[in-house]
């Protein structure tokens, strides 16, 4: 049985994917799927694909997704579902994994980029969201003079 | 009137009321902590960077900023990549893959203010750490009164707008 009356091949260039999950929320059949697993980010995808639809291709934001025709008939040779996986990079401060390395990167070098500010930027981006809010109470306790005194 | 919130955490006491009234007043997610250094604490919200670093990160342009609502998510261009909460410098801003809003942070109360309320947080705050001031009024504030105060001179106590009794007492809305 066949809902749609064409298909598509989901082809995704393993290299160009940064580990985001953009297309996973955007998937109307919610059918490419995430799972953190230690230190890694494990992805996987149908390698075959609804018709119409071109919702993942259109907000990947390294354009990693091609999608192209795949003729009905062909049955036998069925693409093999897809899955890959990510390196996750660890917070420098507790540890924990907390995004992919290559999202780490990329952020890095856009930060970079974009706010001139090569010196200032690379401090908080290899941290975890928790640790950067308590590295901010930290900064602002120390920038005011109202830290308890260690000595007293 | 269109404010930022100004958060004086030396009079925060730590009772989580932000955090709360925050919750309830967006139905869930936390766009509001404290988070705490040798048991003091801090509130710590979106800033609603002029420069923003979540602006900056985002392919699709989803979060912009202005002068009248800080940072401000429009929904319909974003596709949850999560980039920008890597990008946020103060870990405030999440990003939920499957919920509705995709993105969770604070939005200066922008529905509360709408019906002309107050920011939740300011109004809950039962010792006036966090207040919602305008945009120049603050600007001006981070110019008389540094934060880190110089050596030798006692910091000017900041003059303009309402004083604290009366914003008290006209807008307990």
């Amino acid at each position: 049985m066949r809902e749609t009356p064409t298909r598509q091949r989901l082809i995704i260039d393993f290299e160009k994917c940064c580990g985001c999950f953009a297309c996973a929320a955007a998937c109307p059949e919610k059918r490419i799927a995430f799972s953190d697993q230690g230190t890694e980010r494990r992805f996987s995808a149908p390698g075959v694909c609804s018709g119409e639809c071109e919702t993942c291709r259109k907000v990947c934001p390294v354009d990693a997704i091609v999608l192209e025709p795949f003729p009905l008939e062909d049955d036998e040779c069925h693409p093999p579902a897809l899955t890959w996986t990510l390196p996750l990079v660890r917070c420098r401060r507790c540890g924990e994994p907390f995004t992919t390395e290559k999202i780490r990167r990329m952020t890095m070098e856009k930060l970079t980029m974009l706010l001139e500010a090569p010196d200032a930027v690379s401090d908080w981006v290899p941290v975890c969201l928790a640790c950067r809010r308590i590295e901010e109470a930290h900064r602002v306790r120390t920038a005011t003079r109202t830290l308890p005194d260690p000595l007293r | 009137m269109s404010g930022f919130l100004h958060v004086d955490f030396r009079r925060c006491t730590a009772c989580f009321a932000c955090e709360t009234a925050c919750r309830t007043a967006h139905g869930g997610g936390l766009r509001i902590q404290l988070a705490f250094v040798d048991g003091l604490p801090v509130p710590l919200m979106c800033r609603h960077c002029e420069q923003s670093p979540c602006a900056a990160v985002c392919p699709e342009h989803a979060l912009v900023w202005d002068q009248d609502h800080g940072v401000t998510l429009l929904a319909d261009r974003c596709t949850r990549c999560g980039l920008c909460a890597v990008a946020c410098p103060f870990g405030v801003l999440f990003v939920d893959p499957f919920a509705q809003p995709s993105v969770i942070k604070c939005d200066l109360c922008r529905a509360r203010r709408a019906e002309g309320k107050r920011p939740a947080c300011v109004l809950t705050c039962p010792t006036e750490a966090i207040t919602e001031e305008p945009h120049h009024s603050l600007r001006r504030r981070r110019l008389t009164t540094p934060v880190f105060p110089i050596a030798g001179k006692p910091p000017r106590p900041f003059q303009g707008g309402a004083s604290r009794a009366s914003r008290k007492r006209n807008d307990m809305v």
